[in-house]
């Protein structure tokens, strides 16, 4: 008779667990895995500074205007014989725009599109809610145990 | 006493835990499951949408006058996504609130539709969405279609830089930007933007590209 409410408890338990291992593995994939910290960089002087963007913007705008992409689309798309428009009359001439020099000011989000606009505010707290969840709900189960261990 | 103390505040402690850890849970179910009933929702208006369009076009061939393209309302899907290399297939809704971004990919308003000249802009959650953008490299392929047209984009740009960072810019030519978070695989709220640029490959657009979105200024 005084099996009852073990079983119950196990059942419920299991019920838990096996929720929560189904609901978080998409969820937590995005949190934990493969982010590693930059290195910190070391302090340069100003000129440096400015040379080094300089050239990193250089750099961003060749890398952009890409040249021959033909072969690379035909064979991704699988489409033989597709013409890619050129580097040099089509939308490359915007993407290679200039940024302009300047900060937005933080906390300003975007809802609609204009020039220089910084990305739409993609980032979501539901994953880190589901992360403490779960660790809540595992620690408040693993104390509710201890207590009744020592009952 | 001191034991009988203990054992009331463990209780205590552990109920609380339970409880925050149950309601946080439910919380979040909760969102997705929204937001999975309002794709649903989206993708049904978008075929509907898409069969009227059909239609439309018909009629023009028939030479039947027909309405023009009213503006896009917030939450209307507007346009279908897919990108075969991360198996992406989402229907885009129109606005980047947070309900619409629960719901799919959100297309930012004011810019292009894809396939229109300018400066198409799609963002979505790292987490859910988009969560496999981080694979997709030069050369990928993505597909677009609209109630105006459909075709193929190849991307030309990768870049990762600061959420507070000008990215969007105006284009007199068809572009196409995907926008998430980044780094994908983060705690807590990601510091970065990754933004992907293609530009359209020419051949694979049968309804031919148009000048102006509806409702763009």
């Amino acid at each position: 008779m005084r099996r009852t409410p073990v079983t119950l408890r196990s059942a419920t338990t299991a019920m838990i667990f096996s929720a929560a291992a189904l609901l978080t593995p998409a969820v937590l994939s995005a949190q934990f895995t493969t982010f590693v910290a930059p290195p910190r960089q070391a302090a340069v002087d100003s000129a440096k500074t400015t040379v080094a963007v300089t050239k990193a913007r250089a750099d961003s705008v060749a890398r952009m205007s890409l040249t021959d992409m033909k072969a690379w689309v035909d064979s991704a798309a699988g489409v033989p014989g597709t013409k890619v428009a050129t580097a040099n009359d089509t939308a490359m001439a915007s993407v290679a725009t200039p940024v302009p020099d300047q900060r937005v000011e933080p906390g300003r989000t975007t809802t609609t599109f204009s020039n220089g606009a910084i990305a739409p505010n993609t980032a979501t707290p539901l994953p880190a809610y589901l992360v403490a969840g779960l660790a809540s709900l595992i620690v408040g189960m693993l104390l509710l145990r201890l207590r009744a261990r020592r009952a | 006493m001191i034991r009988g103390r203990a054992d009331i505040a463990l209780r205590f402690g552990a109920a609380s835990l339970f409880i925050i850890g149950a309601t946080l849970i439910a919380f979040v179910a909760g969102r997705y499951l929204v937001g999975q009933y309002r794709a649903d929702v989206a993708r049904r208006q978008w075929e509907e949408r898409r069969a009227q369009a059909l239609v439309a076009q018909a009629r023009d061939r028939a030479n039947v006058p027909t309405t023009s393209v009213e503006a896009i309302a917030t939450g209307a899907p507007v346009a279908r996504l897919r990108i075969p290399r991360i198996r992406l297939d989402e229907i885009v809704i129109e606005g980047v609130g947070d309900d619409e971004l629960n719901a799919g990919p959100g297309h930012l308003p004011g810019s292009a539709l894809p396939g229109m000249r300018g400066n198409a802009v799609i963002s979505a959650h790292r987490d859910r969405h988009f969560s496999h953008l981080d694979r997709l490299q030069l050369g990928d392929t993505i597909r677009t279609e609209t109630a105006q047209s459909s075709g193929a984009w190849v991307i030309v740009g990768r870049r990762v830089i600061g959420r507070e960072t000008p990215a969007l810019f105006q284009s007199k030519e068809p572009l196409l930007t995907l926008t998430t978070c980044w780094p994908v695989r983060y705690f807590g709220s990601a510091p970065d933007r990754l933004i992907l640029s293609a530009k359209p490959i020419a051949g694979t657009w049968a309804d031919g590209m148009r000048t102006r979105s509806p409702g763009q200024t």
